[in-house]
């Protein structure tokens, strides 16, 4: 291990930095603990920079999403991931950032590893496999998990990838009301 | 009101682009602390296992506070060893300054206000091999029985302030043996597996020693036939 950063990593660092907060962020919900996060990642990615073949804001996102995944300061904040999601509020306003609102409430309850699964799936735009990789999980896993937050998030993923089918599907599982 | 992954999708850009710049130089601050807290736990266990390897070489090794004595022997084997403040072994079981071989000691680091105290195993290093003395008074042998010299004591370790763990013996060191102290081998044993010193008035015999699922024990050849 060495004292001064290894080369190009405070480039790295200043550049991605911002972009590696935001994704902190959405996981966290917490602007300090992202912080904490985001530090815990480069820190991890410094000790292994050398080792790192191309994609090193990948790596250091794969880093800082499994580390978060793995019940990184489950204590902090007194937080526990549960299964028991609370009731969301009705939203029959129709106004989208209510919508967005109500869905970033819910986000915050899901348990961490379906939190991390929503971020890299529909922040970062990841396919199951990538995701699935980034996580080190199965892509069953990551469809099982990706399932469970929609249904909690009261998204029906069906819509879309299929807008104009029947709506029987998400409405048989109770996905959306 | 239907909420679809699209929505999700904005909700979730909606929520990156609302998050305040964070101050980069502090994450860089914060992942350089982290590096440096890491080093020293890595350092720590480093230590840990310094000495685990220092006890493969013959000595169990703990740091003091100041002007802590060194350990001297009274007698063999660890169980005889006692406490006393001595910078050098004691004359009375030195060569001469003229028959003694320079000391590989000195390159030892010496500091005032920490030293380390070792509790030594009674052992000497001989062509890579540590023979270690037989447990207890054990059996001097005759000096009719001691053979031609192989070897000499080079650094007496116990003699040494010691401000750090000393690293893996080497050919030459010895725990109580005081420098110059002649290694004779043993009729009817090879030097590779027994060899004899004479010490405080008797010839002991040491046994060389090999690893057996990591713990240390005499090589079939040392044992007594």
């Amino acid at each position: 291990m060495r004292d001064k950063p290894p080369e190009g990593f405070v480039d790295f660092a200043l550049a991605r930095g911002p972009a590696l907060y935001r994704t902190a962020v959405l996981l966290t919900r917490h602007e300090q603990a992202a912080e904490d996060l985001v530090q815990i990642a480069l820190a991890k990615a410094w000790q292994s920079w050398a080792r790192i073949d191309g994609g090193h804001e990948a790596y250091v996102r794969r880093i800082m999403v499994n580390e978060f995944a793995s019940g990184w300061r489950r204590r902090w904040r007194g937080e526990l991931p549960t299964g028991d999601l609370p009731e969301l509020p009705p939203d029959d306003s129709g106004n989208d950032v209510s919508t967005r609102q109500v869905l970033m409430a819910a986000l915050a309850t899901l348990p961490r590893r379906q939190r991390a699964v929503v971020v890299l799936r529909f922040f970062h735009d990841y396919t199951e496999v990538a995701t699935a990789e980034a996580m080190g999980i199965t892509v069953g896993t990551v469809k099982s998990q990706t399932f469970k937050a929609l249904a909690a998030l009261r998204v029906c993923q069906e819509l879309r990838e299929d807008e104009a089918s029947d709506l029987t599907g998400c409405a048989r599982e109770g996905m959306f009301r | 009101m239907r909420r679809t992954t699209d929505d999700l999708r904005d909700a979730l850009h909606d929520a990156a682009d609302g998050t305040a710049n964070p101050d980069v130089e502090s994450l860089l601050t914060g992942a350089r602390r982290r590096v440096a807290a890491t080093r020293r736990r890595q350092l720590g266990a480093l230590s840990v296992a310094t000495a685990a390897l220092v006890v493969a070489g013959g000595v169990v090794a703990g740091t003091l506070s100041t002007n802590q004595a060194l350990p001297q022997p009274a007698g063999p084997g660890p169980s005889s060893v006692k406490a006393a403040v001595v910078d050098h072994a004691p004359s009375s079981t030195r060569p001469s300054p003229s028959s003694a071989p320079p000391s590989e000691c000195d390159k030892t680091s010496r500091k005032k206000d920490t030293v380390v105290l070792p509790h030594w195993v009674d052992f000497v290093q001989l062509n890579g091999t540590q023979f270690t003395a037989e447990a207890g008074p054990g059996h001097p042998i005759a000096s009719a029985h001691m053979g031609a010299v192989v070897g000499r004591v080079r650094c007496q370790l116990s003699a040494l302030k010691l401000s750090e763990l000393p690293g893996p013996s080497v050919d030459g060191d010895a725990s109580f043996l005081p420098i110059g102290t002649e290694l004779h081998s043993i009729l009817g044993f090879e030097p590779s597996c027994r060899v004899a010193a004479r010490f405080e008035g008797t010839n002991r015999v040491y046994l060389a020693q090999h690893d057996v699922d990591g713990s240390s024990t005499a090589v079939p050849c040392a044992k007594a036939p």
